[in-house]
């Protein structure tokens, strides 16, 4: 590579700046698609790798059947630690890890200053010892032998050391005193986080409380979870068997009773990361997700590399001259190819730095399609590395058609400036079939954004069976500490002396994916049937303020005794029922001594998102703070007063719950939330469809740019002879409309089959309508016809007189 | 040095084959000017193409410098070329993005001459040919006859035994046309070899011989001097 080279490939890309911007921002696209998708890829792919014997290490998994049904569940039984742990050799190590939770973490400052304050502790799990052997900590103060003599003892990650203690030297916070919401920890160590991303994320650690170490077997919570470490599969095998012949003697018939079965199984820590069976943490990741991304990223800088063919060969014509004059001094194929090369490598380097803004654009725009944590573990080497090699590959699959075509080119042709201006013919050439495939791409993905955009503004729209215009529930505080046992119909009579609250009711939202239910016995003609239904607590204003239709019967009485019920149409289908009417009066049993009255039967409404058919739903008076969760308050119709009715809201909450914030939603906006994936899913798809569009567009462009150059002359003729400046448009514009409408009619069907395909997931949703497709289809004429018509206008525009002249 | 014999062209599409070049003889001694003159279409730079190894023939032998070329592939030729001839042609065919020096000195850099020998030699040539001054400009901020200066130093920067020169005069007017054919001249009486197609009487005057073609066949050769 000589300096020569470079410089006249600069000033080349220079003189030609329009195609090399195009080409530049169509390569910088599928670069920084490549750059994202691999940084998740590589994180996705690194957790627990670096775990010290990773191949050794175990979880211990519960696997249920139930009515003919596969059930799974990450937690186990609380019997099985201790006796693992009792049983096992020296070759395993048993490691319980149990979730704990806490209000809140306080840690007092002295001199009278604000203690620090910690809510909402997650990531709080009871260990052993034995944790720290499996996992490679390092210590920054105390010892995993020492740390846990005491049962009040607490170790720290440094991170969370930090946010507990942030005026201090981490190194001597040892012996200070953490109040865990009413109990005492004495924090006993002070470790390092791990350097790695691992499915291990807990920051604080305690020892085993006593009451989680007791021979239970009868009931199981998903946030206990058990590993093993061993390199002996026998030894393994025989804890399993061990614990599976505790559980069937001590629990064995109340499992045949309620007629399930249970088993632990063993489930690979290598395996851990991808398995959504046993996903409690959120922090598993979809293998399917994963490979849809890689598809996306190869997509993007596929259609980005046709583009650069696309445009590149387009300026073959224009270069021949100097292509025919290097080979006429001499210039070997080979060196051409290479110098070709080298162009392509220019502007790929080019496109990589514009692709850096773009990927720390991505990352501040749309931070929700990152998996959190990815940026505290990314490894710049690896990544510079694969953007190397990515570089060169690109430079090879996309210079590579391009050179084969200046090789071809004829040296006397060029050099007289004949040059093979139809280097494939006027059929559907190489260069049309790309184009075509990216609008058949662009199309694709227009018409997904179009149906998604509908079937999502149908959610909001349909009308859900209750009114829930003006309504904004809060949520009913539930620490201790702030005051949740304070009768929440005292907030509620206070409200309700303002004529600015039209209405208050309390209990569960009308919509959400919450799942509470009970099984009832129900005496039917038929002798005593099992109702298994879902329930929501309400108050007696619920329905009212609602606009909950009643069919039959009365609203339910508030009383401290007795629960009534209020049921739906598809309960009443549930139970057998012919009318309305004969549900009145019947009775739900709960056990044998609890009766709940059926008093009204209301108008079914949606109670989960539009996915799931509406199921049979019984509401359920109640008093108890703790069932009914929230409060409702309908406000009044002139949105001015909103203001005006929060600060009152506000004002009384402070003297019921003054410790508890003062938080509230409008329901429009929970219902909104129901469809949070499906938002996010369009916000990707819109994003997808501008940058296919735009992408496919580039290589149109470069399409129009040759063909324009192509037919200068037969332009000229025609002008000659009397066309007008619009015919030649049309005429030159007819073409790619040809090509679009091509990519239209194959793009169609399959959006279509794949847009049915993720309306299946609704139980109610929009019908796919023609002229969905005709609007996407007219977008993406628009579209060609506004990129092609510069070109076009500009060549019917040239003096005919300069088109002809030919020496 | 050229010895042609019964060479045959033909140029075909789909249905009807154009005869370019009939059974045509030529020989070019070393060190001659020669000059190929005749009206448009006759075949004159289809045979000064197949000189310059740019085309190849359908029939008959083309002996370069004792050796039979006729049947070489593309990279001998390609070879052959790059050491031996150079070309001048009527639309100077310099290339826009390299400036002067750098245009002269591409046919160093196929042939592999080093860096401090490369810049040496261009710079001797681009002074013979008067145009040093200019030598960072770029080819469009050159006038006409500059630009041809420019390129018949890039034809002779090589040394090669043979200067093919299409219409060399064909864009000029005809005080920078002179020029160019006194440098033509000048480069023949120090040996080079040059074949030149005109269609300019004027400019075959400096020649030692004209060959005068008509449908793709000579009909007369006349000595000037």
């Amino acid at each position: 590579m000589t300096k020569h080279d470079i410089k006249s490939t600069f000033r080349y890309l220079w003189r030609n700046r329009l195609f090399t911007a195009l080409n530049i921002v169509g390569l910088s696209i599928g670069i920084s698609a490549c750059w994202l998708v691999f940084s998740i890829v590589h994180y996705e792919f690194s957790f627990d790798k670096k775990t010290p014997d990773l191949q050794d290490i175990y979880q211990i998994v519960t696997e249920i059947k139930y009515e003919g049904e596969d059930h799974q569940s990450a937690g186990v039984n609380l019997g099985l630690a201790p006796l693992m742990e009792e049983q096992a050799l020296d070759d395993a190590l048993v490691v319980p890890v149990y979730q704990q939770y806490f209000e809140r973490f306080i840690v007092a400052q002295n001199d009278g200053e604000k203690p620090v304050v910690v809510e909402e502790q997650d990531n709080v799990i009871g260990i052993r010892t034995s944790y720290f052997q499996l996992l490679p900590y390092e210590w920054i103060s105390g010892n995993a032998q020492t740390a846990f003599q005491h049962p009040k003892s607490m170790v720290l990650t440094e991170s969370k050391a930090k946010m507990l203690f942030p005026k201090d030297d981490i190194s001597s916070i040892l012996g200070r005193v953490v109040m865990a919401d009413t109990a005492q920890y004495v924090v006993s160590g002070v470790v390092k986080n791990l350097s790695f991303p691992s499915s291990f994320q807990a920051q604080v650690f305690m020892p085993v409380r006593d009451a989680e170490w007791k021979p239970e077997w009868n009931s199981r919570n998903s946030a206990h979870l058990l590993f093993v470490k061993t390199k002996n599969a026998a030894s393994l095998q025989f804890l399993l068997d061990a614990g599976q012949k505790r559980h069937q003697e001590i629990a064995g018939e109340a499992a045949a009773k309620f007629g399930y079965t249970s088993k632990f199984a063993s489930m690979p820590l290598v395996e851990k990361h991808f398995n959504t069976k046993y996903n409690i943490d959120g922090l598993v990741a979809e293998k399917k997700v994963i490979y849809g991304l890689i598809a996306i990223g190869g997509f993007l800088l596929t259609l980005a590399c046709i583009n650069y063919i696309n445009l590149s060969t387009a300026q073959v014509p224009q270069r021949a001259k100097e292509i025919g004059i290097r080979k006429t001094l001499g210039a070997r194929p080979l060196s051409l190819t290479f110098d070709f090369l080298l162009e392509t490598c220019c502007i790929c380097l080019l496109s990589l730095f514009l692709s850096w803004p773009i990927v720390v654009l991505f990352r501040n725009l749309y931070p929700e399609f990152l998996p959190a944590g990815m940026e505290a573990y990314s490894n710049p080497w690896i990544i510079a590395a694969f953007l190397l090699i990515l570089t060169l590959v690109i430079t090879v699959f996309a210079g590579l058609y391009p050179s084969y075509l200046i090789n071809k080119l004829r040296v006397i042709e060029t050099l007289k400036g004949k040059v093979e201006t139809r280097i494939q013919g006027t059929k559907l050439t190489l260069r049309k079939g790309l184009i075509v495939f990216q609008f058949i791409i662009a199309q694709f993905f227009i018409v997904g954004a179009l149906i998604m955009a509908y079937q999502l503004n149908f959610t909001l729209t349909k009308d859900m069976g209750f009114s829930h215009d003006a309504v904004v529930t809060v949520r009913m505080p539930y620490k201790s500490y702030q005051n949740s046992d304070v009768d929440p119909a005292l907030y509620k009579q206070a409200l309700q002396k303002y004529p600015e609250i039209v209405k208050i009711a309390q209990g569960h939202e009308p919509q959400n994916q919450n799942h509470w239910g009970n099984i009832y016995d129900f005496a039917a003609d038929t002798g005593r049937v099992q109702f298994n239904t879902p329930l929501k607590y309400i108050d007696k204003d619920f329905i009212d303020l609602y606009e909950i239709e009643l069919l039959a019967g009365r609203n339910l009485k508030q009383t401290d005794t007795i629960h009534d019920v209020l049921i739906n149409e598809a309960g009443i289908k549930a139970l057998g029922l012919q009318s309305a009417n004969d549900a009145i009066g019947k009775y739900l049993l709960q056990g044998e001594h609890k009766a709940l009255p059926i008093v009204g039967v209301f108008k079914d409404f949606h109670q989960k998102s539009l996915r799931t058919q509406i199921e049979p739903l019984i509401l359920v008076s109640s008093n108890n703070s703790g069932q009914l969760q929230t409060f409702h308050i309908k406000l009044p119709t002139d949105s001015k007063l909103w203001q005006k009715t929060f600060a009152i809201m506000e004002r009384e909450w402070k003297t019921f719950y003054p410790e508890a914030p003062f938080e509230y939603q409008f329901a429009d906006e929970k219902i909104k939330n129901l469809y949070e994936t499906e938002h996010r899913t369009a916000k990707l798809i819109d994003l997808a469809t501008a940058v296919t569009i735009f992408i496919s567009c580039l290589g149109l462009f470069g399409l129009a740019t040759l063909t324009a150059f192509q037919r200068t002359k037969e332009i000229g003729i025609r002008k000659v002879l009397g066309a007008s400046v619009t015919g030649i448009v049309g005429l030159l514009s007819k073409d790619f409309v040809k090509v679009v409408l091509i990519a239209i009619l194959i793009a169609s069907p399959i959006a279509w089959w794949a847009m049915n395909k993720w309306l299946e997931d609704f139980a109610y949703r929009i019908e796919i309508q023609w002229w969905m497709f005709a609007i996407a289809g007219a977008m993406a004429i628009v579209t060609a016809l506004i990129t092609v018509s510069y070109q076009a206008i500009r060549a019917a525009m040239v003096n005919p007189v300069n088109s002809l002249r030919d020496e | 040095m050229i010895k042609i014999t019964n060479l045959q062209k033909f140029y075909r599409t789909e249905e009807v084959e154009t005869v370019a070049l009939n059974d045509l003889n030529i020989h070019v001694q070393e060190g001659e000017f020669v000059a190929v003159m005749g009206p448009s279409g006759c075949g004159k730079s289809t045979l000064l193409n197949i000189i310059g190894l740019l085309d190849d023939l359908d029939e008959g032998s083309y002996v370069f410098n004792n050796v039979e070329v006729a049947k070489f592939n593309e990279r001998k030729r390609s070879d052959l070329r790059k050491h031996n001839i150079g070309f001048v042609f009527q639309s100077f065919n310099l290339i826009d993005e390299l400036t002067v020096f750098e245009n002269v000195e591409l046919p160093l850099i196929y042939t592999n001459v080093p860096a401090a020998e490369r810049k040496k030699r261009v710079e001797e040539v681009l002074e013979k040919v008067q145009i040093m001054h200019r030598r960072n400009h770029f080819p469009q901020q050159l006038s006409g006859g500059q630009q041809q200066r420019v390129a018949v130093a890039r034809a002779v920067v090589n040394n090669p035994k043979l200067i093919l020169a299409d219409e060399p005069t064909g864009n000029l007017d005809s005080s920078n046309g002179n020029e160019v054919m006194n440098l033509l001249t000048e480069l023949n009486e120090a040996g080079t070899t040059i074949v030149m197609v005109t269609h300019s009487e004027h400019d075959a005057k400096f020649s030692d011989r004209v060959i005068r073609m008509l449908d793709g066949q000579v009909i007369m050769e006349t000595t000037t001097v």
